[in-house]
């Protein structure tokens, strides 16, 4: 298989071809076997990252990209757009967590019929497939143009997923969700042309423009005439203007404190499996844009932003903690506590050093197994339940000790007890500022932590209300996990704690990679 | 640049005299004209008849047609006219040019007289199909056989 | 007297080469007497007169094509002087002309469907058929004609030779009073607006004692814009400003849009939007045309670019509350036009090179226009066969679409996200190709004018979505005709394979248009010889 990547982002395309073609009592089981062999395709691509292997020859950032596929797409006189696909240590354990999540909640989506009386599979379906796709192909671009295609095929579906398949309240998050989103995305189509239009200037020949992500960051003219102060976009110095255009563009969908208003209405509204993708997966993409495009390319707006950001990051672990203590919604305390812990991932970025982003960089990655958990562990409840009160529920332990001793288990990754995936990501980001070697780091640092309090006080207040208790009437009946749940959360429970346990496998897989982009950014 | 300020100044002048006038008239109207209101006044004039009837009155659509069918042939006229007086310097060519020209006239003339649209009884024309289709199928027997 | 006139200047006939290169002309306009006199022999048959339309719209545009594709005939001009030619029928004519009856024929056969699928006068389309094919192709002939002239004078008559059937045309449904009520709004407007029109064109004559733009260009380029100028230009641009639907000469259009049936809205909305934009794009390239001209075009240029913004934001903003979907569209292709306007009002910058390259804008224009017509045809196209079933046009009859007919909710969805701009569809590229093209200007801040307008237009597109999917409805299923599905099924297609496995071809494609545009509209080559080029330096 020689392009394998590229099979490998439309493998989910041809099972939504399927799905169409197919009759509509068969769209789950081919969604939940295209996703399997999805997930399947990507754990053959495991080899190089390995230690040892192919991608960890050390030439620097780029260098030692893996299963590259590079073609043309319209080039056209001065146009240069090419189908530029690859993955390295920062994108690789991103796409294996796509994949993985996806099967999941595709898995989750099993009793479909149960909850929308089975209106338009095939319509869920397709959707659901050209979502991953769109999130595949995101995680593997490595050219602008691409990453920004493929940015924007995330937003139709996610739209009519929430609007169609949604709560009482769709209407209003879906198309919430699809303005703020696509607010960021116009501002990042500005900073796309205008960066094109630079390289060109900087290589001194129109014709040598490009939109190669990788070439913004190593390619010596381009970055530096990037990172100049004297070069100028309508009066801002342009590396400045482009990574505040970006930062905007990604931070809505991090999403950071101002502009995370639409997270809590998506998520709240959106079927589970939707929110275990939308949790454990778009968020990330957010978070991967800033390693992958803001920081590299424009380090020095990223030294002139960095308290800002960290400014922001803090707000959000904090602010996120806070709002999570006020809420009765079970699934609105889980989307705050996502936004919580976005914030030790922006925090990390922001303070640029190796510690700083392989914690970052983890955290993303723990998000993305303990936050899809905790959606599928409200889901259950949900199903059965029918309502989502705190202060209703009680006693759940006793009514269905499976889930009790796995919901447990998943809160706790997300809350950051040690020996859990959760903790490590959390505690290198704390220690990374701490010492970085900004002036205003060490208080930072101080109040993260204290925002890991908060975040132990909701989640055991959280587990108190709903799981400790005595036995309630209503709940005594419940079935317990059934065998697809327990399949769906065993996958996650298990690399929660190994990645607790053992965390050196998977900052294996991205540390080299980290430690290129460290040199781009100090280099500069 | 001169002659182009000039013909600002012309312009402005033109305009300003232009509203000056009209709205002037209009106000010396108002200043200067007794003021006696009376029934008859407000009635429309008909030649110092006691007005019959309202003044605002449908007009036939006929009219319309007639006048309309009138401008084209008059216009049609008046380029014959010069067509003429330069036939000999232009030659064979302008013959074609006026045969086109004339042709397309022609056609659309038949078609008006064919659907019965120079037809002054046309209310009851329309709707009586024995009268109107005789002369169709006459007419597009003619056309026919004239092809 | 008058003998003594006109012998003093000698008589001059065309050659039979230069009648033969108006064939796309003759086409058009033997169309229309075709189908008077088939009705002559026939009678009043709806099926010939829409087949012969049909003939002659298909023959129009084979003759385009080969026009465009052949590019033996640079420049074909019809005048007593070669220069300064009344009629010009080149490679940039031929592709608009060509888009014209392309759309002609589409817009043809959506009549027809009509017919079969159940509009209300039924019964008074077929006996007016006659007339309605006239009208039609006489307002196709007045736009073919649009593109075609580079005279002041014929600019005007070309415009209304479009106008005056359109306003037939849009009050064609006899005993409906919005329509009655849109043709007389239309007609008042067109009235006012080409009064204007001819009163710029002759303060311009007055000035410059020629109706040639070619040369009204060169002596502004000496001269420079004079106060006087810039009132005649503005007064002239007004009447195409009309025809484009341009802010502030905009309010016959969601009347207009409204009141026709819906083969005529869909027709204007294309069809009239094509042969304005290009005429602008004539007009302004060649008032441009020397360096010196391009120079003094500065400020007209600007205005127009500020024009552009405005329309599209006005029209952006005017279809959030409508509930109408003819009338949301008629706001959606204000905003549209404003897109495109944008980019004409770039085309004064020398970009272009000797080498070949095409200017960015004029190439942007066509490459929008194109996925415009495609995008346009499918949307009425779905709302037509709605109203067909449904009897309405409202935004409540689209309720649930998307589970009454799941393939016209899917072109639906496709078309509107495609006129938001978003990827993959071909919305996104074209407007993507315009904006590179802004940049390329540095006109910076139209770009932020651009993406907030697409930012704007997200919301009340989605209200259409939002209606087909997450509204439910116990309606009855939409029946639609098999044809016409299949036909806004192939254009959702082609809208979805522009943007993805096409985009380059359709670039390639607008930039050999915009390169033959430069070819035939440099009859002396002048703003390209007098910039250095990469040759000259050696």
């Amino acid at each position: 298989m020689e392009h394998i990547l590229t099979w490998l982002i439309f493998l989910p395309l041809i099972g939504m071809v399927a799905v169409l073609i197919a009759p509509s009592s068969m769209a789950r089981g081919i969604a939940w076997m295209t996703t399997f062999i999805t997930f399947l395709v990507s754990c053959t691509m495991f080899g190089p990252f390995l230690p040892g292997g192919a991608a960890w020859t050390g030439d620097g950032y780029g260098k030692a990209m893996q299963f590259v596929h590079q073609t043309p797409w319209i080039h056209v006189g001065n146009f240069h757009i090419n189908w530029h696909v690859g993955l390295d240590g920062l994108s690789f354990p991103l796409i294996i967590l796509t994949t993985l999540i996806t099967w999941l909640s595709a898995w989750a989506s099993w009793n479909f019929d149960h909850w929308t009386n089975n209106k338009g599979a095939k319509g869920f379906f397709a959707l659901f497939l050209l979502l991953e796709t769109g999130v595949l192909g995101t995680f593997a671009s490595l050219d602008f143009f691409l990453f920004y295609i493929f940015w924007e095929v995330m937003l139709l579906p996610m739209y009519f997923l929430i609007g169609v398949w949604g709560g009482p309240r769709k209407e209003y998050a879906a198309i919430k969700f699809f303005l703020y989103t696509l607010a960021g995305s116009v501002l990042m189509l500005v900073a796309l042309i205008a960066m094109y239009f630079a390289s060109g200037t900087a290589m001194g020949d129109p014709g040598n423009s490009t939109f190669n992500i990788i070439d913004y960051a190593i390619n010596a003219k381009i970055h530096d005439y990037f990172n100049d102060t004297t070069t100028k976009f309508l009066g801002w110095t342009f590396g400045r203007a482009m990574f505040v255009m970006l930062f905007i563009g990604f931070m809505i969908k991090v999403p950071l404190f101002p502009t995370h208003t639409w997270l809590p209405d998506a998520h709240v509204e959106a079927p589970t499996p939707i929110s275990m993708i939308l949790a454990g997966v778009l968020l990330k993409l957010g978070a991967y844009g800033f390693l992958r495009v803001c920081y590299p390319i424009f380090p020095e707006a990223g030294k002139w932003a960095a308290y800002a950001v960290a400014t922001l990051g803090v707000i959000n672990i904090v602010y996120g903690a806070f709002c999570c203590l006020a809420q009765t919604d079970f699934k609105r305390l889980v989307a705050y506590s996502s936004i919580s812990h976005m914030g030790y991932v922006v925090l990390g970025t922001a303070i640029m050093t190796d510690v700083g982003f392989q914690g970052a960089m983890f955290q993303i990655l723990a998000h993305g197994v303990s936050s899809p958990m905790c959606f599928f562990l409200v889901g259950v409840i949900y199903d059965r339940a029918h309502h989502r009160d705190l202060n209703r529920f009680g006693g759940l332990w006793l009514a269905m000790p499976k889930y009790g001793s796995l919901a447990t288990l998943g809160f706790f990754a997300s809350l950051g007890l040690p020996a859990l995936c959760g903790f490590i990501g959390e505690i290198w980001v704390l220690l990374g500022t701490f010492n970085a070697g900004f002036p205003w780091a060490k208080p930072m640092a101080v109040i993260a932590a204290f925002g890991a309090i908060l975040t132990a006080a909701y989640i055991l207040w959280m587990i108190q209300r709903v799981y400790l208790g005595k036995k309630q009437e209503q709940y005594a009946d419940f079935p317990d996990v059934t065998a697809r749940e327990t399949a769906i959360l065993i996958p996650m429970a298990a690399l929660a704690i190994f990645m607790g346990v053992l965390p050196k496998y998977t900052f294996d897989l991205m540390n080299g990679t980290l430690s290129d982009i460290i040199k781009v950014i100090q280099g500069s | 640049m001169e002659y182009s300020n000039n013909l600002v100044i012309g312009l402005l002048i033109f305009v300003v005299a232009g509203i000056a006038m009209s709205f002037g008239a209009l106000l010396i109207g108002h200043l200067i004209r007794t003021k006696l209101p009376h029934p008859e006044k407000a009635a429309a004039y008909e030649c110092g008849e006691p007005a019959i009837g309202p003044g605002w009155v449908q007009f036939d659509l006929r009219f319309y047609v007639v006048a309309l069918v009138f401008l084209i042939f008059d216009i049609e006229v008046a380029l014959f006219y010069p067509w003429a007086v330069v036939y000999k310097e232009a030659g064979i060519a302008a013959l074609w040019d006026m045969l086109v020209f004339f042709g397309v006239i022609v056609v659309g003339y038949l078609y008006l007289w064919r659907f019965g649209y120079l037809d002054w009884v046309r209310a009851t024309g329309l709707h009586d199909k024995r009268s109107t289709v005789r002369r169709d199928d006459a007419l597009g027997r003619a056309a026919r056989q004239w092809m | 007297m008058t003998h003594a006139l006109l012998a003093a200047t000698p008589l001059w006939m065309p050659s039979a080469a230069d009648l033969q290169r108006l064939g796309p002309l003759w086409s058009l306009a033997g169309t229309i007497v075709a189908v008077l006199f088939a009705a002559l022999l026939v009678g009043r048959n709806y099926r010939v007169a829409g087949a012969i339309a049909t003939l002659g719209g298909v023959f129009t545009a084979t003759l385009c094509w080969r026009g465009i594709t052949g590019g033996a005939v640079p420049f074909a001009g019809l005048a007593p002087e070669a220069a300064a030619p009344m009629l010009v029928v080149d490679q940039f004519s031929c592709f608009f002309i060509f888009l014209i009856s392309v759309f002609l024929v589409l817009v043809t056969g959506m009549w027809f469907m009509g017919l079969d699928a159940g509009v209300p006068d039924e019964a008074a389309r077929r006996r007016d058929a006659v007339e309605f094919f006239v009208l039609f192709v006489g307002s196709a002939f007045g736009m073919a004609l649009m593109v075609s002239t580079s005279n002041l004078l014929m600019i005007i008559l070309a415009v209304e030779s479009a106008s005056l059937p359109s306003y037939g045309l849009a009050g064609f449904r006899k005993k409906h009073r919005p329509a009655a009520e849109a043709s007389l709004k239309y007609i008042l407007f067109g009235a006012v607006t080409s009064a204007i029109s001819v009163y710029g064109a002759s303060l311009l004559y007055g000035q410059f004692h020629t109706l040639d733009l070619m040369k009204i260009s060169t002596a502004i380029g000496s001269q420079g814009i004079s106060v006087l100028t810039g009132v005649g230009l503005f007064a002239f641009l007004i009447g195409v400003a009309f025809k484009v639907s341009a802010v502030p000469f905009h309010f016959w259009c969601p009347d207009v849009f409204e009141g026709a049936s819906i083969e005529i809205t869909t027709w204007l909305s294309v069809a009239s939007k094509a042969a304005g934009l290009g005429l602008m794009l004539r007009i302004m390239w060649l008032l441009s045309c020397t360096v010196q001209s391009a120079d003094a075009m500065r400020w007209v240029a600007h205005a127009v670019a500020i024009m552009a913004a405005i329309t599209c934001t006005v029209g952006n903003f005017s279809a959030f509350r409508q509930t109408n979907l003819k009338r949301l569209l008629a706001f959606s292709s204000i905003a549209h036009a404003g897109y495109m306007l944008m980019a004409v009002s770039i085309i004064w910058q020398p970009r272009e090179s000797a080498a070949g390259m095409p200017h960015p804008a004029s190439s942007a224009v066509i490459a929008y226009m194109i996925v415009y017509l495609l995008m346009n045809l499918a949307a009425f196209g779905v709302v037509a066969m709605v109203y067909w079933s449904t009897g309405r046009e409202t935004m409540d009859a689209f309720n649930g679409l998307g589970w009454r007919n799941p393939l016209l909710g899917v072109v639906m969805a496709t078309c509107l996200f495609s006129l938001v701009g978003l990827p993959p569809l071909g919305g996104f590229i074209t407007k993507y190709y315009l904006l590179i093209a802004l940049y390329d200007a540095s006109l910076i801040w139209l770009i932020f004018v651009a993406v907030f307008n697409t930012l704007l237009s997200l919301y009340y597109y989605a209200r259409i979505a939002y209606a087909m999917y997450f509204v439910q409805s116990d309606e009855a299923p939409v029946r639609a005709p098999a044809m016409g599905q299949f036909a806004v099924l192939m254009c959702a297609a082609a809208i979805v394979l522009s943007g993805t496995f096409y985009a380059g071809k359709l670039k390639s494609f607008s930039d050999q248009r915009s390169r033959d545009m430069y070819g035939a509209m440099q009859p002396t080559g002048l703003r390209v010889a007098e910039r250095p080029t990469a040759d000259s330096m050696h």
